[in-house]
């Protein structure tokens, strides 16, 4: 007979093993790994905060760190607040609505390679679809990815496209999850449409939509495919963003080390946001 | 003054109709209980009066403004609701004081007002509280001060009790007892518990499918129920029921078994009709019908017997002790003026 003691700690092993192995002992090794350097050699040796000492001087982190920051302070709260709002059109009983839903989630089964690649051709400046759109309604072609200034906005476009769909789910669970008496009490006791918005959805919405704000953001800061097969952190460096910045440390310039610190750097910014947001959306219950 | 009256009003939904003409006058300060089975409309009527349904046809009248198609904000009604639709993000203060709040009242009015309604209800200790800490009664208590704190028109509660246990239930049900005759609202009360309803209301409406059945104060329905479906429906243990013919001055039952008749009863002979008694109308008697008892369930206060009589199961309440025992040969009887005598075809009451 085993301890009692012990018992569960037992039927948590499994899952501690792989939340270490699969989690723990990766962002351990990947912090170690920032320490270290390669030499002309070739072989690995520890050079302290080398690394991290080297991106503090480097112009290029520091813009591809903006550019992170850009990107999340504009994609996260987009995200939030386009899904919110899709959930609460498709939340309406209407005749036909699972037509609606069924679109909005169909983005999420196509791969985030294949949708850049679409994009690609759906954006282009001579075969797009919908550059020939824009310049029949007259307002011209645009750019999109070929250039510096709406670059990282298409980037946005195109993730928000694809992730919207996803998060309204959560979203339209947690709308499913308020008890319609809850409503119906405040409409009893005189609320408008807007005012049971304001008053009972909203707040009511704070779990759902902490956890998808969370979630979206720990995504948002690993965004990179799109970057990669679109723009290559281009025009001239404004689709930069830090998970690219690591990819070509390690890929194109074989820097390991200096490639782990910027994953590190990237890491620490998510935890502390994460951090800030869980607190922002904490009821008021859990406040007091 | 809060009257209200509705008048033939009709609700469907889609195909389905769940209302089938509901004509209903509630006077000032009344307390009415809607009682049926379930399933037979009580709520949707309820709903409709606040509103929170719209009317296939007919109408509401509050105060005489018919408001038929008015929102529940232009209706000055307040819903109590059987699962009590807290706002779980509010405390027990912004819980009652929300709809103060956006009527644009001012915070030392709202805090009176939460605070003179707590104390009525005895939730004075528990106004920083969240819904989710607070018991099933607790709940029920804020559920109803969110009501009075606004002083509405017209009370409407939908079962409120029936989430909470025996004791509590009668316990609350005191306590809304008492809340009416301090308020004097008018108020109308959805409920299948008929206990509740008799203990409760100044007036009595049984629905049934979608229609009244009958209307009146408690004791008068329960003595002299308009159909079998009311009579079985009010009083519990429920009314017994035998079917057979009449005879000459008495009713056979389908095995030949000779049972009473209301004095000076005389109708048609050979008509089947639904002989009906309540169990704490029959007793042990001399001279009378006689049975077998088959169950025997003490209460403590009251013997409850299942005597098998004209050949089926008759429920009696006696309200002492008894030394019988299943097997036992009995001699009921039963007065004159506590036989129902009902069509069997319609269940309409045959005499008065
Ligand atoms: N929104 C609705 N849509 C369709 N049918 C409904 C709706 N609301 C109630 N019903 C039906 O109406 C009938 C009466 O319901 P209800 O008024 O809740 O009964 P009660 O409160 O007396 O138990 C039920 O058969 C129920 O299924
Ligand atoms: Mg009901």
């Amino acid at each position: 007979m085993i301890s009692s003691r012990w018992t569960p700690y037992l039927f948590l092993a499994p899952a501690l093993a792989g939340l270490l192995i699969f989690r723990l002992i990766p962002i351990v090794v990947a912090a170690g790994g920032s320490l270290t350097g390669v030499s002309l050699m070739g072989d690995m040796r520890f050079v302290g905060l080398e690394n991290f000492e080297y991106l503090m001087t480097d112009p290029e982190f520091w813009s591809s760190l903006n550019i992170t920051l850009l990107f999340n302070v504009i994609i996260n709260p987009l995200q939030l607040a386009v899904a919110f709002g899709l959930a609460l059109l498709v939340f309406r009983p209407l005749r036909g609505v699972w037509l609606y839903r069924t679109l909005l989630v169909l983005p999420m089964a196509v791969s985030t390679g294949i949708s850049a690649v679409l994009f690609g051709l759906f954006l282009d400046g001579n075969l797009g679809p919908l550059n020939g759109f824009l310049e029949w309604i007259g307002i011209g072609a645009q750019p999109f990815h070929r250039s510096a200034d709406q670059a990282l906005y298409t980037l946005i476009g195109i993730a928000t496209w694809k992730g919207a769909g996803y998060w309204m789910l959560f979203l339209l669970a947690g709308l499913y999850s308020i008890p319609s008496t809850v409503h119906e009490a405040a409409a009893i006791d005189g609320a408008s449409a807007w005012q049971r918005f304001r008053h009972v959805t909203l707040p009511l919405m704070r779990k759902p939509m902490a956890f998808v704000l969370v979630a979206d953001t720990a995504i948002n800061f690993l965004f990179f495919a799109p970057v990669y097969i679109l723009t290559s952190g281009g025009p001239s460096g404004s689709t930069s963003v830090l998970m690219f910045q690591a990819y070509r440390a390690a890929f194109t310039f074989s820097d390991i080390g200096r490639s782990l610190a910027v994953s590190t750097i990237l890491l620490a910014i998510i935890l502390v946001i994460v951090v800030l947001e869980f607190r922002l959306l904490r009821s008021p219950e859990e406040r007091a | 003054m809060s009257t209200m009256t509705i008048d033939n009003l009709r609700k469907s939904f889609g195909a389905t109709e769940i209302l089938r003409g509901i004509d209903l006058d509630v006077a000032d300060g009344e307390f009415v209980a809607l009682v049926g089975p379930s399933g037979c409309g009580k709520s949707t009527l309820l709903r409709l009066i606040a509103g929170l349904e719209e009317a296939s046809s007919g109408s509401i009248s509050i105060d005489g403004r018919d408001v038929t198609r008015l929102p529940p904000k232009g209706r000055d009604v307040a819903m109590v609701f059987q699962n009590y639709a807290l706002y779980p993000h509010l405390t027990v203060r912004a819980n009652m004081g929300f709809s103060l709040k956006l009527r644009g009242d001012d915070k030392a009015t709202i805090d009176s007002k939460v605070t003179d309604a707590a104390a009525v209800l005895g939730l004075d200790a528990l106004l920083e509280r969240y819904p989710g800490q607070l018991s099933g009664g607790q709940r029920q208590r804020v559920a109803t001060g969110r009501a009075i704190v606004r002083d509405p028109k017209l009370f409407l509660f939908d079962e409120p009790l029936s989430n909470l246990d025996a004791k509590l239930r009668a316990q609350m049900r005191t306590e809304i007892k008492a809340l009416h005759q301090r308020l004097k609202n008018t108020m109308i009360y959805v409920t299948h518990d008929q206990i509740e309803a008799m203990t409760l209301a100044d007036r009595i409406v049984v629905m049934q499918a979608g229609r009244i059945e009958q209307q009146g104060a408690p004791l008068d329905l329960y003595d002299r129920p308009a159909n079998a479906f009311v009579g079985g429906f009010l009083g519990s243990p429920a009314m017994n029921f035998v079917k057979g013919i009449l005879g000459s001055g008495l009713f056979l039952a389908e095995d030949g078994t000779q049972l009473p008749v209301p004095d000076g009863f005389d109708a048609e002979q050979g008509r089947s009709v639904l002989w009906g008694v309540r169990p704490e109308a029959i007793g042990p008697v001399d001279q009378g019908f006689s049975g077998v008892v088959e169950v025997v369930e003490p209460t403590g206060p009251d013997t409850q017997l299942l005597v098998r009589v004209a050949g089926q199961p008759l429920v009696v309440l006696m309200h002492k002790r008894m030394r019988v025992s299943p097997g036992d040969q009995m001699t009921l009887g039963v007065q004159g003026a506590d036989i129902h005598l009902f069509d069997a075809a319609d269940g309409r009451r045959l005499h008065l």
